[in-house]
């Protein structure tokens, strides 16, 4: 079932938490709301569960074809998954699971034994079979989190939304869960939105990728789109590390890559130029593009080369990440003086406030 | 650090601790445990047959049987707003809330021989209602009515104040999960908020109950102190003692100490099963 | 921060939190209707229509007499009598109460959590019942007053007997409010001060003492509160003897025996006007109080 917001505002006293928000969820698709805390997506989050509601200037939420922005979190039928979990401390995980099951009106509930095979198969189904008897203090997070899933699920909901799935777990527990995540929903094809604010959990994750900043949508993508194409700034900016060079004016632009830079900015327009770590080439050798820089510090240990550099010109910082191949061939030593040259820059005015 | 400490104890003088310690006691001795003591001692001062003689007395059944009959017509009532103003109030936002939490305090703050006079001027014979009252021949003040006002009043606040701060610090985030897998809102209360804070509203009731059966200043202005009809046990405790009939003030008395003391017993029994089941939570946050 | 303390101490010195853990727009869970509207008819049944008959007999009465009233020196007396025992008592209970809540949080002896329990007998304890068990153990011929009769100190029957049953009853609230704090302040900054070269007495006055400031004053508002109208405990122990004796809710009592409503209602309005900006002194106290705790 798809999911579709159209015009979305919604605030808390003075504050904006969104600010005309449309999106669109297609049938099947696993979608990551990205971005930093009280940029508003937990609140569009549990706008399209019916746990809040829009300003009333706000259009409809549209499940499939149908509105629903009349109706609350009760009706609407989806599984909302808590940041924190929120399981029942006072019921076992059977009873945890089962309860969306138990509490439906007498002439649509399964009888008992339904009931049981269900949360059964459900608990088979995350792993926890064995853990039917326990309460939810006497688990892990992430068996917790497995509860959790399992209790939404249980009620067969056509829309299943995740609020900081993995937030409150440990860095390794979070990468299993992750790849399990995807695994469960290529299996059940359930249309599916998760917040998070980990980028790269969002880039692993998803089909497709909605950034928000500040109650805006500032770019939807699939996530090679939005890590390589970015909008704007911010987006450069949350998807991962960035270089900024300043192109005040036609010396500094012809520093930064001459030809590149006159295209890109018209006229006297202020730029600047956003290049990511990996997008710095290291070499020893000058030429036209190049800028002269030298090796602060270096920080071999891991899959890349970790290299900082001081600009010769501005004495600006410069991040580079290299292979540990080229770190090899180049024999790099902390002090030395080397040229750096930038590698598919992209630019934006720099009026543009982050 | 153990080096810390150390230093810490050995600068505190090794006198400090132990003379804290004797001070406090002396005063919680004097304060506390003598009158609790005083009560038995003087209830069984002519022995065991003496003290069950009082309880013969047919005017001590009425107020016993008076004291019952308030406390369990408050109870229910006070028990239905309290349930029903933390649900109001910790679950919801609304303008106003601050000085609807001030108004339950209230009574709190009222003298309770002023609570009394309250509804003397209101339903007395010289009260607002009172000429209303007297036509239609009902009577509130010196009856058993008043008396369950005045007590109404009193202990208002009881198990409302227990259960917000109770609800507020456990969050509706299970509720919403509840309401999100389907429940409606009396399955929401039954199956999920009401497990939740069974043993703070426990607490709140039998607490209330103390305080129904206790009262004193507001039902001795209201009651009419007739014997048999409108005493209940406090207010026949003092016109026992009034009377120099010690013996049967103190057996009186003992059973409301006794109360007491379940009462203390109680919220032993919440506070440990409360502070189990935060611990449980915190473990679980840690994992 | 919150343990299980917060939640379920006795009433009258529960912190509320103004902004709970959790703040979300609440407004999705069924029942607010239904839930508020009968909160406020409850409300106004049995707090808001008495308290507005009371005002009403109040502004029924001319001025003179009202001031009449209010002016007559036994009625003074009484209004002093009331205050400074009731100062006296809220001042007693905030030294011991501070004492015992240090013993009861720092030490640990046999009886600790007897001791700990039995601080709030007080609240559950009738007043009258307290009241004829101090007045027992005071007067010349009890447990204490045979002690003190040859010193030519008398107890029951003469002012100080009031100060005792006021005590008493207010015993709790400050052992109640300081204890979480001092919980929550655990030994970390004692040991930083002592660290730093601070002497015990230092550490105390300067690092300690601020941080219990505001909860020792609420404590301290809230007994006083109590104490000032009080009548249970006090009527037996006091000897009720008028212009020396005779506390203020029991010359309200004495009035309406007399059927003098207008007297009654006159000396109970100045009262109920000085408990209510107490309960706003509290108020502001326990905002206080919250917020330098977060």
């Amino acid at each position: 079932m798809s999911i579709q917001v159209n015009n979305i505002s919604k605030t808390f006293g003075s504050f904006a938490a969104l600010k005309n928000v449309s999106l669109t969820v297609n049938d099947g698709e696993l979608v990551a709301l990205l971005g930093p805390s009280g940029c508003g997506k937990t609140t569009l989050l549990r706008i399209i569960a019916g746990l809040e509601f829009p300003d009333p200037a706000s259009g409809p939420v549209l499940f499939h074809t149908d509105d629903v922005s009349r109706q609350d979190a009760r009706r609407r039928r989806v599984g909302f998954v808590f940041q924190h979990y929120s399981l029942f401390r006072h019921m076992n995980i059977f009873d945890n699971v089962a309860f969306g099951l138990r509490v439906r009106p007498r002439n649509v509930r399964p009888n008992k034994a339904e009931i049981k095979h269900r949360v059964e198969s459900l608990l088979n189904l995350v792993q926890l079979e064995r853990h039917a008897a326990l309460y939810p203090w006497q688990l892990s997070g992430g068996q917790r989190q497995r509860v959790a899933l399992a209790r939404a699920l249980a009620v067969e909901p056509k829309i299943l939304l995740l609020d900081e799935p993995f937030g409150a777990l440990d860095a390794k527990v979070r990468k299993e869960l992750r790849h399990w995540l995807r695994r469960l929903h290529d299996e059940m094809a359930i249309t599916s939105v998760f917040v998070t604010h980990d980028q790269e959990e969002a880039l692993e994750l998803a089909d497709r990728v909605a950034v928000l900043n500040t109650g805006r949508i500032e770019q939807v993508g699939t996530p090679e789109e939005v890590y390589d194409h970015p909008a704007n700034p911010f987006v450069f900016n949350f998807l991962g590390n960035v270089n900024i060079f300043h192109c005040r004016d036609k010396e500094a632009r012809q520093q930064v890559g001459l030809a590149q830079a006159a295209a890109a900015t018209t006229g006297e327009k202020v730029a600047a130029a956003y290049v990511r770590p990996h997008d710095i080439e290291i070499s020893r050798a000058a030429d036209s593009e190049t800028i002269p820089a030298r090796v602060v510090h270096i920080a071999a240990a891991g899959p890349v080369a970790k290299i900082q550099l001081a600009r010769l010109d501005t004495r600006e910082m410069v991040h580079a990440e290299i292979t540990r191949q080229k770190y090899r061939q180049l024999n790099l030593n902390t002090g030395e003086s080397v040229y750096i040259k930038l590698q598919n820059p992209r630019y934006f005015s720099e009026d543009y406030v982050i | 650090m153990p080096t810390h400490r150390a230093q810490l104890k050995s600068q505190e003088g090794r006198w400090i601790r132990p003379a804290l310690i004797a001070m406090a006691l002396l005063f919680l001795a004097l304060f506390l445990l003598m009158p609790l003591a005083a009560v038995f001692v003087e209830a069984f001062r002519r022995g065991i047959g003496a003290y069950v003689q009082t309880f013969t007395d047919p005017y001590a059944h009425s107020a016993i049987r008076l004291t019952l009959l308030v406390a369990l017509m408050t109870i229910p009532v006070n028990l239905l707003f309290g349930v029903a103003a933390a649900w109001a109030i910790a679950r919801f936002e609304f303008r106003g809330k601050g000085v609807l939490l001030t108004l339950i305090d209230l009574p709190f703050a009222v003298s309770p021989v002023i609570a009394g006079l309250m509804f003397v001027l209101l339903f007395g014979l010289h009260g607002l209602l009172g000429p209303w009252l007297l036509e239609r021949d009902i009577q509130i003040i010196f009856a058993v009515p008043g008396i369950v006002l005045a007590t109404l009043f009193v202990t208002f606040p009881f198990i409302a104040r227990e259960l917000i701060p109770l609800m507020q610090s456990q969050g509706s985030e299970e509720e919403l999960a509840a309401l999100s897998l389907g429940a409606n809102g009396w399955q929401i209360f039954w199956k999920v908020t009401l497990p939740n804070i069974k043993w703070g509203l426990l607490y709140g009731i039998i607490l209330c109950n103390a305080r129904a059966m206790g009262e004193f200043g507001a039902v001795s202005v209201v009651s009419g102190h007739i014997r048999g009809q409108t005493n209940t046990m406090p207010l026949h405790i003092e016109i026992l003692y009034n009377e120099y009939d010690f013996v049967g003030a103190f057996a009186m008395a003992s059973l409301l100490t006794l109360l007491a003391l379940v009462t203390l017993v109680v919220k032993s029994v919440v506070e440990w099963k409360s502070n189990k089941e935060h611990a449980h939570t915190e473990i679980g946050v840690l994992q | 921060m919150t343990d299980g303390k917060d939640s379920d101490t006795m009433p009258g010195i529960t912190l509320y939190s103004r902004n709970a853990a959790r703040t979300t727009q609440r407004n999705i869970l069924p029942g607010f209707g239904l839930t508020l509207g009968y909160t406020l008819v409850y409300l106004s049944l049995i707090v808001l229509i008495p308290l507005a008959a009371i005002s009403l007999a109040a502004v029924k009465i001319e001025p003179g007499q009202f001031w009449a009233a209010i002016s007559d020196p036994r009625v003074v007396a009484s209004y002093r009598l009331s205050f400074i025992a009731a100062l006296a008592a809220a001042a007693i209970n905030t030294i011991f109460g501070l004492l015992t809540a240090w013993v009861l949080v720092r030490y640990r002896f046999a009886g600790r959590k007897l001791l700990d329990a039995m601080v709030d007998l007080p609240f559950a304890l009738p007043t009258a019942v307290a009241g004829i068990a101090l007045t027992t153990m005071y007067a010349p011929t009890g447990w204490i007053g045979r002690l003190l009769a040859p010193l030519g100190i008398q107890i029951a029957f003469a002012p100080l007997g009031i100060v005792v049953a006021l005590t008493f009853i207010g015993l709790p609230f400050v052992v109640r409010t300081v204890q979480p704090v001092l919980e929550d302040l655990g030994t970390e900054t004692e040991e930083t001060a002592a660290s730093l070269g601070a002497s015990r007495i230092q550490t105390f006055t300067r690092v300690i003492f601020p941080e219990l400031l505001p909860s020792l004053l609420t404590g301290f508002a809230l007994a006083f509160a109590r104490a000032l109208g009080e009548y249970g405990s006090v009527v037996f122990i006091s000897g009720n003897m008028p212009m020396r004796t005779e506390i203020a809710p029991l010359l309200i009592m004495t009035k309406l025996e007399q059927y003098d409503y207008a007297g009654a209602t006159a000396i109970a309005m100045v009262m109920l006007v000085l408990s209510f900006l107490l309960l706003l002194a509290i108020n502001l106290l326990q905002r206080w109080a919250t917020r330098s705790r977060q």
